[in-house]
C-alpha cells in the first residue's frame, strides 16, 4: 500500500488538466489499480494521498477528499459484488480475463458515481436541465475513466501474476509521467487554439469598439445552442471560434461602400485567418452564416439542410446577440429570432435557442 | 537529374544492411518461431515505422523500437530452444525494412541514418542479453530462470536496453555531427531536454512487454505500448500546438496590411531581416523565436490610428502617434495570455537607442533588432537593388548611436555584405 501512496503521490502533482469544463486526473489509475490490491479500505486511504499536494482552501480540499473516498468506496463495492479477489503479489494462477472483467465494473461503478456527484455540482452551479448535464458529463467521465482502467489494468497485472510486487509501481511511473504529460498537452492546445483567437477580436474591436462584447455574446450563445442541439464538443468548439471571429473579414473591407461590406464581410473572414489551418471547418461556417433557410441568403443562396448546420447554428447566435447588443431584453432577442423561422433562421437551431435561454445558458449582456 | 549525395547517415546504412544480412544467415528461423507474440510483435513494429517523432534533429519510432525491445527481451522459445540474438535481430530487421517500404510506398520518408542507428542499438542490446554469458547463463535466462527474483530481473532488462538506447543516440549524433557540424555541448543538451521522457518511456516498456509475456503472452504488446502511444499522441498534439501558433501569429501579422495599413508583406520581411541580424550575433534560439514574433506582431498598433500612416512607414511618425501604435499593439496582444512575453518587448521598439546610452534605460536585445530591421523596411520598401540598400543604410548611418543601436546596425550591414548584396 506504500507503493501506492508513493505512486498516488507522484500521479497528483500538477493540477488536474482542464480540457473544456472537465478536469483530468492521473491519480485515478493508481487508486483504480488500488482496489483488488489492497481492498477497500486501503484504497480509501490512498486516495487520500493526492489531497497532500492540494494548496485547496479547507473546505474544498475535504471535498475533494469526500469525492475521491467516494468513488473509491463504489468502486470497491462494485468490484466485491461481482467476485473480484483481493490479489497479493505472486498470486500467479489468476484468471486474467476475469480480472479485467471484475475491474471494469469497479471502473464503472467509481465511474457512475463521479458522473452522479460531478452532474449534481453542476447542476447546483448552474441551474441548469440535470437531463442534459448529465449527458454531457458522462460522455467526458466515460472517455477518462476508460484510459484509467486500461492504465489500472496494467499496473495490477505486473504487480501480483507479472510477479513484480512494488517494483511494478516504480516502473510504471514514467507511464503515469508520460500520461500526464500527455493530458498536459492535449489541454495546452486547446488553450493554445481558444486564446490565440482573441488577439483577431481584440483587433476588430479596436478599429469597431463593441465588437469584443458582440463577440463574446455570439459565442456564449452560439455555445448553449450548439450543445442543445446535441453537436459533440468538438462541432461546438468550431462553431463558438466561428461565432468569436465571424466579423474579422470586416478588417479586410475598411473604408469600402456599406453595401459591399454587407455582401462580403462573410467570405472576407477567409482573407483574415486563411493561413491558420485549425479554423478551416470554422470559416466554411461563417462564409454560410448569412444564408438563409428560404434560399435568399448570401452568398451561394442555400436552401434549408444545404445550409451546414454549423452555419445555422450560428446565424442563430449572430441575430440573436445582435438583438441584444441593440438593446433589445434577451426574451425579446429569442422572440425575434422566432419571428425569422422558415424565412431567415432554422427552427431546430431556434428551438434550442428558447431552450437554452429558459435553462439560463444564454450569456448575460454587458458583463 | 540531381544526384544523391552519400552522407554519413547512407553509410551507416549500408553498413546496417550488412549487419541485418549477416544476423539473417546466422539466424535459425523457422515454422515454430511465429508465434502469436512474435506476430503480433512484427505488426506493431511495421506499424510503429509509420508513425515516427521528429524532435530535436532526430527521428525516433517509440512505437518500433518498444515492441522490438519486448521482442529481444522476452523469454522466447522457437521449437523448445531459446534463440540467439541473431535469429530475434532477423525478425527485427526484416520487420523495419518492410515497415521503411510501406513508409516509403506510402510517399512519406523514411531517414536511413536514424533506422540504422535504431537497428545497431537493439543489435548491441540483443548481443548482451541474449549472447553474452555470464558464468554459463545469457541475461534474459537469468532473468527468467525461476529463483529469479522478478523486481531484479526488470532492473537488468532495463539496463541492457539502455546501454543499446544510448549507443542509438550516441550513432545518431555522430551521424548529425559528421554531416553538419556543431558542438558537443549543444548537442547533449538538444539531447536530454525534450527527449529524456521519451527515451524513458520506450526503454521503461520494453522490459516490461517482456516481463508480462509469460503471464499475458501477445496481449502485452498492445497494452504495455498504449503509455507510449499516449506519448506519441502527445508529442503530435505539442507539434500541432506549434503549428497552430505560428499560422496564427502569422495571421495576426497580416492585419495591417490587409487593413491597409501597412505595406504588403512588411511584417513577414521585417521578421525576416531581424532574424538574419539575430544569427549573425549569434542569439540563442529561444531568443531569436522572441525576435521573429516581436517583428511580426510589432506594427498590429497600427490599427490603433484614425487613418494610415503615409505608406505604412513608422519612421517618420511623430512620437504621439508612436506611443499610440505602441499602446494599441499591447493591447491586442496582450489579450492572449501567452504572448504575456512579448508584451515588454513590443513596447520597447519604438525607443531610441538614446535612451540606453543618455538614461541607462534597458532596451531589451529583441526590440533593438526590431527596431533597426523596422526601419530599413521602411526605407528600402522590399525593394532589393544595391542602389534601395545603400541609401537604407545610410539613412541607418544617420541615427546611429541616437536611433540604432550601433552593434545591430553592424550586423545588418555584415547580412549584405555576406551575401554580396552591399559594398560598404
Amino acid at each position: 500500500m506504500i507503493a501506492l501512496a508513493v505512486a498516488a503521490f507522484f500521479a497528483s502533482f500538477g493540477r488536474p488538466q482542464a480540457i473544456g469544463p472537465i478536469q483530468f486526473s492521473v491519480s485515478a489509475i493508481v487508486q483504480l489499480a488500488a482496489i483488488p490490491l489492497t481492498g477497500a479500505v486501503g484504497a480509501a486511504l490512498v486516495s487520500v494521498v493526492p489531497s497532500l499536494t492540494e494548496r485547496n482552501e479547507a473546505v474544498k480540499k475535504i471535498f475533494n477528499v469526500a469525492q475521491r473516498v467516494l468513488l473509491v468506496l463504489a468502486g470497491s463495492l462494485a468490484y466485491s459484488a461481482v467476485g473480484g479477489v483481493g490479489l497479493r503479489p505472486a498470486l500467479v494462477d489468476i484468471d486474467l480475463v476475469a480480472l479485467a472483467l471484475t475491474m471494469v465494473v469497479a471502473t464503472a461503478g467509481a465511474a457512475l458515481m463521479n458522473t452522479a456527484l460531478l452532474a449534481g455540482v453542476l447542476q447546483r452551479d448552474s441551474g441548469g436541465s440535470l437531463d442534459f448535464i448529465i449527458r454531457n458529463v458522462t460522455l467526458r467521465v466515460v472517455s477518462s475513466y476508460a484510459t484509467s482502467f486500461v492504465a489500472a489494468y496494467i499496473l495490477v497485472v505486473l504487480w501480483s501474476p507479472a510477479r513484480l510486487g512494488w517494483i511494478s509501481a516504480l516502473f510504471f511511473l514514467p507511464s503515469i509521467v508520460v500520461i500526464q504529460w500527455s493530458l498536459r498537452q492535449l489541454a495546452g492546445e486547446w488553450a493554445v487554439r481558444r486564446d490565440v483567437l482573441a488577439p483577431f477580436v481584440t483587433a476588430l474591436d479596436t478599429r469597431r469598439p463593441g465588437a469584443g462584447e458582440s463577440s463574446r455574446l455570439a459565442a456564449g450563445a452560439a455555445s448553449a445552442i450548439a450543445a442543445a442541439v446535441g453537436l459533440r464538443p468538438s462541432f461546438v468548439d468550431k462553431v463558438v471560434m466561428a461565432a468569436r471571429l465571424r466579423d474579422v473579414g470586416l478588417l479586410a473591407l475598411e473604408d469600402k461602400p456599406p453595401a459591399i461590406i454587407r455582401r462580403d464581410h462573410a467570405v472576407a473572414s477567409a482573407s483574415v485567418l486563411g493561413e491558420v489551418s485549425f479554423l478551416d471547418g470554422s470559416l466554411t461556417y461563417i462564409a454560410g452564416h448569412h444564408e438563409r433557410v428560404d434560399g435568399q441568403g448570401r452568398p451561394d443562396g442555400l436552401v434549408g439542410a444545404q445550409i451546414p448546420l454549423g452555419s445555422r447554428v450560428l446565424a442563430v447566435a449572430d441575430a440573436w446577440s445582435d438583438a441584444v447588443t441593440d438593446g433589445c431584453s434577451a426574451e425579446e432577442a429569442v422572440r425575434l429570432c422566432e419571428d425569422r423561422v422558415g424565412t431567415h433562421l432554422d427552427e431546430v437551431c431556434v428551438n434550442a435557442l428558447r431552450r437554452a435561454h429558459g435553462r439560463g445558458q444564454l450569456p448575460a449582456v454587458g458583463r | 537529374m540531381t544526384r544523391r549525395r552519400i552522407t554519413p547517415g547512407l553509410i551507416l546504412f549500408a553498413f546496417t544492411v550488412l549487419v541485418g544480412s549477416f544476423a539473417a544467415i546466422r539466424g535459425d528461423l523457422d515454422g515454430p518461431a511465429l508465434t502469436p507474440f512474435v506476430v503480433v510483435a512484427i505488426i506493431a513494429i511495421i506499424i510503429g515505422m509509420q508513425m515516427p517523432i521528429s524532435l530535436a534533429q532526430r527521428v525516433l519510432t517509440p512505437l518500433t523500437t518498444a515492441p522490438a525491445l519486448g521482442l529481444i527481451l522476452a523469454p522466447l522459445s522457437f521449437d523448445g530452444r531459446a534463440p540467439s540474438a541473431a535469429s530475434v535481430l532477423t525478425i527485427v530487421w526484416l520487420s523495419m525494412l518492410v515497415g521503411g517500404l510501406i513508409r516509403r510506398l506510402r510517399g512519406k520518408q523514411v531517414v536511413e541514418g536514424s533506422l540504422a542507428a535504431r537497428f545497431l542499438g537493439m543489435t548491441l542490446t540483443a548481443v548482451l542479453a541474449r549472447d553474452v554469458s555470464i558464468g554459463d547463463t545469457t541475461v534474459v535466462e537469468w532473468a527468467f530462470a525461476d529463483g529469479t527474483r522478478r523486481s531484479w530481473a526488470v532492473f537488468a532488462l532495463l539496463a541492457v536496453a539502455a546501454v543499446g538506447g544510448v549507443f542509438e543516440s550516441v550513432l545518431e549524433k555522430a551521424i548529425i555531427w559528421l554531416d553538419e557540424g556543431g558542438t558537443l555541448l549543444r548537442m547533449v543538451t538538444d539531447e536530454i531536454r525534450p527527449l529524456a521522457g521519451i527515451a524513458a518511456a520506450t526503454a521503461s516498456a520494453g522490459p516490461l512487454i517482456a516481463v508480462a509475456h509469460p503471464v499475458l503472452d501477445w496481449v502485452a504488446i498492445p497494452l504495455l505500448l498504449l503509455p507510449v502511444l499516449m506519448m506519441y499522441l502527445a508529442v503530435q498534439w505539442v507539434q500541432d500546438s506549434r503549428r497552430d501558433l505560428e499560422e496564427s501569429i502569422a495571421a495576426m501579422s497580416r492585419l495591417p496590411e490587409v487593413s491597409g495599413f501597412s505595406r504588403p508583406g512588411h511584417g513577414r520581411r521585417v521578421a525576416d531581416i531581424a532574424v538574419r541580424i539575430a544569427n549573425v550575433m549569434g542569439v540563442d534560439p529561444e531568443v531569436c523565436q522572441r525576435i521573429e514574433r516581436t517583428a511580426l506582431l510589432h506594427d498590429l498598433g497600427h490599427l490603433g490610428l484614425p487613418e494610415p500612416l503615409p505608406g505604412g512607414r513608422t519612421l517618420n511618425a511623430s512620437s504621439q502617434a508612436q506611443d499610440r501604435i505602441a499602446e494599441t499593439t499591447v493591447r491586442i496582444v496582450g489579450s492572449a495570455p501567452m504572448f504575456e512575453e512579448l508584451l515588454p518587448l513590443l513596447d520597447q521598439v519604438r525607443t531610441p537607442f538614446r535612451q540606453s546610452r543618455e538614461f541607462g534605460d534597458r532596451i531589451p536585445l529583441e526590440s533593438r533588432i526590431v527596431r533597426v530591421a523596422n526601419a530599413w523596411d521602411d526605407v528600402t520598401e522590399g525593394a532589393r537593388s544595391p542602389r534601395a540598400r545603400q541609401v537604407a543604410l545610410e539613412r541607418l548611418h544617420l541615427g546611429l548611436g541616437y536611433e540604432y543601436d550601433p552593434d545591430v546596425v553592424a550586423a545588418l550591414e555584415q547580412v549584405f555584405v555576406s551575401e554580396g548584396a552591399l559594398v560598404v
